[in-house]
């Protein structure tokens, strides 16, 4: 089962197995992994799963849609480069080892 | 030992309250309770992904159940409140028992408004809000071949666009002369009238619904499986008499602040204020859909 690795702000990294087809976002919320609160449910309208995807893996996601975009610029964080929501990347085999970052705070 | 916060409500917002406490550093008990027999979900799923089965009822919890225990939050799932006793500052459950609280959170929601008309009580008349009810819609929408919607809100919508895509015949029935009216502009409204009538959902606006007609009960007998028709061949069957003519003006037929009722009728049949085929030939305000 391909991993994940969720770093939080103060750089305690956190490994989780997650089935394929699952999000990044459920994952955190699955296996208690603090730093993402999803308040929208993983429906791309909150912004609350923000993570800045490590450069790595960033060219393997498919790249946002156009409402990702828009609602990535109303981040809490500031947004960077490899920011993405957590709620639109599902896992797959080739993202084996992925490794997230998680902002300070979500809203 | 502090008796600590006592949320009741296990919906998102009493979900959130204790999650948010734990979160910002609050050490004393958290208890969270409610009517409800599981652990804190997510309703909006309730209307689409959920029916449609792309969700199931473990994906739609707000978080897994080791997180209530992890956070040493009591949560006390199907129990209902009876009183508040604020002298002596706590709460008594239906079934027995006392909480005692320093702080006391009322996260309870909303409820459906039911329908107060003639067939009402039939089978198949539906309310959507809970899940229980959910998974009953959910159930009936495979056997069922012809739905009807009563309120063309948000949820109404999303429950026609399910049904829809599950190739179900779908008839959204709203009071007010547009859809969505309380939340969105005109033309943004038009725009969702296009768009799920494009689809083939059968969308009537400025129709209240005054009678249900069907076989009370749960036996389907002929006469009642005739009635099982949709809206739209019952009023061309309904004799003159049994068509109510009281179509409502816009602007009276709510009361602000009410949540509207999202009422899904499987089997019975719907008994419209005018027969459908009037209000298309009348132009203004129905079109031939």
């Amino acid at each position: 089962m391909p991993k994940v690795i969720y770093v939080s702000a103060n750089g305690a990294a956190r490994e989780v197995e997650v089935p394929v087809g699952m999000t990044v976002m459920a994952a955190a919320l699955k296996n208690g992994v603090d730093g993402i609160l999803a308040e929208c449910g993983g429906v791309c309208m909150c912004s609350t799963c923000h993570v800045y995807v490590d450069e790595k893996f960033f060219s393997k996601l498919p790249p946002a849609k156009d409402t990702e975009e828009a609602v990535l610029d109303i981040a809490a964080e500031e947004r960077q480069p490899t920011s993405r929501l957590s709620c639109q990347i599902k896992v797959t085999e080739d993202l084996d080892g992925l490794i997230v970052r998680l902002p300070e705070k979500q809203r | 030992m502090p008796a600590g916060t006592v949320i009741v409500g296990t919906g998102q917002a009493g979900f959130q309250t204790a999650a948010s406490l734990r979160a910002e550093g609050y050490l004393e008990p958290i208890t969270l309770i409610g009517e409800e027999p599981h652990i804190p979900y997510q309703r909006p799923p309730l209307s689409k992904g959920f029916l449609m089965g792309k969700q199931d009822t473990e994906s739609i919890e707000l978080r897994p159940g080791a997180f209530y225990h992890d956070h040493q939050i009591n949560l006390i799932a199907g129990r209902r409140i009876a009183a508040i006793e604020c002298a002596e500052r706590r709460v008594r459950l239906a079934a027995g028992g006392r909480l005692p609280y320093d702080a006391l959170v009322l996260a309870v929601g909303a409820r459906n408004r039911t329908l107060s008309i003639p067939g009402a009580d039939l089978d198949g008349v539906l309310y959507l809000r809970s899940l229980e009810e959910s998974i009953v819609i959910k159930e009936r929408l495979a056997e069922a071949e012809e739905i009807v919607v009563i309120g063309g809100g948000f949820i109404g919508l999303e429950l026609a666009a399910a049904a829809r895509s599950l190739g179900k015949a779908v008839t959204v029935i709203e009071a007010l002369p547009r859809l969505m009216p309380r939340v969105v502009a005109p033309v943004i409204s038009d725009f969702f009238r296009e768009l799920h009538t494009s689809r083939g959902v059968n969308v009537l606006c400025g129709c209240a619904v005054s009678e249900i007609s069907g076989a009370h009960g749960r036996r389907k007998n002929l006469r009642h499986r005739r009635l099982c028709r949709s809206s739209q061949s019952i009023c061309r069957r309904a004799r003159p008499a049994r068509i109510r003519s009281k179509c409502r003006r816009s602007g009276t037929m709510r009361r602000r602040g009410n949540r509207r009722p999202q009422r899904v009728l499987l089997r019975a049949a719907v008994v419209l204020d005018r027969p459908i085929r009037d209000q298309a030939a009348d132009g203004g305000a129905f079109r031939r859909i």
